[in-house]
């Protein structure tokens, strides 16, 4: 596409995006119909609620409010049950620059729950800019994209000891004029001070297209921002994803890390050299060669760094292997789409792997280096759905590890818990089956949590010291007893996970 | 547990029937439970012992489209009562090919030269169980919520009940033989002829195996299923019941694997 067709496309986006803007002013989209959030006494008391606005990530419920006094549209963020951000990257960003930053006028983090109060852009983020421009933006514009976009990383990573973003993509760039354009950060849920890195909440939507390959290995650092702001570029100039198919169809989130994890994308979709040269430094695989702001400043004025591609950590043979399962319509080709398979049919999964193994999944793993631990498990005589978590930890470190759709971590079992609580029968099967074939045994070998292994423990002595005084009881009282130890059963999970 | 300690079976207790089944004249299966064969229209055994060295159970069914069924399961489960687990899995292949050989040359004697059995076989060892297979009979493993099929099935598909090999009856038998380690639970296993597996589904059975009843109450809880069914051939169970229990290695032990 031409330069001028792109500027006349910019022109005529223009029109639709106003009147996008007039809609969302006037509230008449379909996410004002449904009101999911009650504002907190504090906020209500203060501002009024307009409407629920589409989340776009699974971290938070967010709305729009009207500050009663001075009438300001201002944009509320709700986090969800156990996810909060990192208190320190708050706390430094509530001080931040507001040139870089979206302003965050309040910020709340105590046990009632945790939530943002932060200015309202009301052209969006640059996702619904650049999509009522086609999803393609003009060179010219695109350099302004980029001027804001490394300025704004350079600032955030220089703040305190330094601050990564971990989830930058277009949905969390936010326009606050376009004329001149001027471009803010938000969205810092994932946020990291550099003393503290974890991996990606599971529940983010949108991000493995953006996200480096060493955050699949749970390691994300500053410079993984600057891959992402790689991929954005690309996007936006391109109008395809990243790591989209070679026609240009997008790929689903599972895939998109496959291929980031395979380094299987590239960028002989950019006509321009100079353009190339720049996204091709920003999205080298490996982060330490990976282009950075010097980098970038230098071709801002003209420069040409080199880029530096350097070894992949994560290496596979070439293989065309496949493995299609009898349990499962999919065919898989990657151990991490296996992993997926796995928890899209749990059941028919594990029916499977309660037998003989599979010979062709045996050959199909074997195809990865790495893949014996799998093998091995497969190989072994243990309960099918032990196999299957800690299958996914290895088949797909950087995935959640699920147990009959529920993520083995606090927050699903969390959920677990209070549908059991609330009388939900299948949910208390699943707990007596987490407890009775050692699920947390299981989940604590491949990941190392103490938590988890403390509570199998726990609960495993609770049942045996439950039984043994149950076994001394008539038979009419201990049918009685075992039932009291089953409905317990919620509550000794609660128990076992508490803080010693 | 220390990190030397392994898993290993202590003690089993197993139950089985075969039966000819209301529309038969004869029972061509057979059931072996250690050194013990049932055979004829109805018989029931049970089994119980400590592990302490190789015990085999096997349920055996003879092809019935042939003359000679009947006593080709019989030789069979001679052959699997005497059986014993190899130090070689590799040896397994040679071992039938010999069984199966035998039962060729003694069907040629008797004028039944194409008389042959399929049978399903656990073989359990204090460390290691050994499934073992040919033709249509199977082994399940109750593994947690799921039954497991350790088996292979020998046939051509599953619409026909003809199967590609049997013992005695097939030249260069290729037996199914998949070995594996004791798990981390007691173990609950499943032999059955087609009589069986054909008649009754995957989730009764699993249902039945799953209760918390001795191996006898099962296998009579699994006959008696049966009897809410159409029964069209013989049809024979066995089920396993291995206790294990973790074991320090002995003095002069090193780690195992």
């Amino acid at each position: 596409m031409s330069d001028k067709t792109r500027i006349e496309n910019a022109t005529a986006g223009k029109t639709r995006r106003e009147t996008e803007l007039t809609r969302r002013e006037t509230g008449k989209t379909s996410a004002s119909k449904t009101r999911r959030l009650l504002l907190p006494k504090e906020v209500s008391s203060r501002y009024e609620y307009l409407y629920d606005l589409p989340a776009s990530g699974g971290e938070a419920d967010v709305a729009l409010l009207k500050d009663k006094e001075t009438k300001q549209l201002l944009f509320f963020k709700f986090y969800r049950a156990g996810i909060s951000p990192d208190p320190m990257a708050m706390l430094l960003l509530r001080s931040a620059d507001p040139k870089h930053v979206v302003r965050l006028i309040d910020f709340h983090d105590e046990d009632d729950g945790t939530w943002e109060i932060q200015e309202y852009c009301q052209l969006g983020s640059i996702q619904d800019w650049a999509s009522s421009q086609e999803g393609r933006l003009a060179k010219e514009t695109l350099v302004d994209v980029l001027k804001e976009m490394a300025s704004a990383l350079e600032y955030l990573h220089g703040l305190g000891s330094g601050i990564a973003h971990r989830d930058l993509k277009p949905a969390n760039v936010l326009v606050r004029s376009d004329d001149p354009l001027d471009l803010v950060l938000a969205d810092f849920g994932l946020a990291k001070s550099q003393q503290t890195f974890s991996h990606l909440t599971t529940m983010a939507k949108g991000t493995w297209h953006y996200s480096a390959p060493e955050v699949h290995f749970k390691v994300s650092t500053p410079k993984s921002d600057w891959f992402s702001l790689g991929a954005m570029l690309y996007e936006l100039y391109t109008g395809t994803k990243l790591f989209s198919m070679a026609d240009g169809t997008e790929v689903s989130e599972d895939d998109a890390r496959a291929r980031c994890l395979a380094g299987n994308y590239s960028t002989t979709s950019i006509d321009d050299p100079r353009w190339k040269l720049l996204i091709d430094g920003l999205l080298v695989w490996e982060k330490d060669n990976r282009w950075g702001a010097r980098e970038v400043g230098e071709w801002l004025s003209g420069g040409s760094p080199a880029v530096q591609e350097g070894k992949r950590a994560y290496t596979r043979r070439q293989t065309t292997a496949h493995y299609s399962p009898i349990w499962s319509p999919d065919v898989a080709s990657s151990p991490i789409e296996l992993a997926t398979l796995l928890r899209n049919n749990w059941k028919s999964a594990a029916n499977c792997l309660a037998g003989r193994p599979d010979q062709k999944l045996i050959d199909f793993l074997e195809e990865f280096p790495g893949c014996q631990k799998a093998v091995r498990i497969i190989e072994a005589g243990d309960n099918p759905e032990v196999k299957m978590v800690k299958l996914q930890a290895i088949l797909d470190p950087s995935g959640p590890i699920l147990f009959r759709g529920y993520d083995l971590n606090r927050n699903g079992l969390n959920d677990i818990v209070s549908l059991a609580h609330s009388g939900d029968n299948e949910a208390m099967a699943h707990l007596i089956d987490i407890k009775n074939h050692r699920i947390l045994k299981a989940y604590s070998e491949v990941t190392g949590s103490k938590s988890a292994a403390r509570a199998d423990y726990l609960l495993d002595e609770w049942e045996k010291q439950g039984r043994a005084l149950i076994a001394k009881l008539p038979q009419r009282q201990a049918e009685i007893g075992r039932v009291a130890l089953r409905e317990a059963l919620p509550d000794m999970f609660v128990a076992a996970f508490e803080e010693e | 547990m220390t990190s030397n300690a392994k898993r290993v079976i202590a003690q089993i207790s197993a139950a089985g029937f075969t039966d000819v089944g209301p529309s038969r004249s004869h029972n061509q299966d057979a059931i072996v439970l250690g050194t013990t064969i049932g055979l004829g229209d109805h018989a029931i055994l049970q089994w119980s012992g400590l592990c302490e060295e190789s015990v085999t159970f096997a349920v055996v069914d003879g092809m019935g489209g042939y003359d000679g069924g009947a006593e080709a399961a019989a030789l069979v489960a001679a052959a699997m009562a005497r059986y014993k687990m190899p130090t070689d899995l590799s040896a397994t292949v040679e071992q039938f090919r010999n069984i199966s050989n035998r039962v060729s040359e003694a069907g040629k004697a008797w004028g039944a030269p194409k008389m042959g059995a399929a049978f399903a076989a656990l073989c359990l060892a204090k460390e290691s169980l050994l499934f073992l297979n040919v033709g249509d009979c199977r082994a399940y493993k109750i593994n947690g919520n799921y039954l497991g099929q350790m088996s292979v099935d020998d046939r051509i598909s599953t619409e026909t009940s003809a199967i590609t090999q049997a013992i005695g009856g097939t030249n260069n038998i290729d037996p199914h033989a998949w070995s594996q380690n004791p798990g981390s639970e007691n173990e609950r296993y499943l032999l059955c002829s087609d009589g069986i597996w054909g008649t009754l589904s995957q989730e009764t059975l699993l249902r039945i195996c799953r209760e918390n009843v001795t191996a006898i109450d099962a296998v009579n809880r699994i006959w008696n299923e049966m009897q809410n069914h159409e029964i069209t051939d013989n049809f024979s169970a066995l089920i396993i019941d291995a206790i294990t229990q973790e074991e320090e290695p002995r003095q002069g032990e090193g780690r195992v694997r």
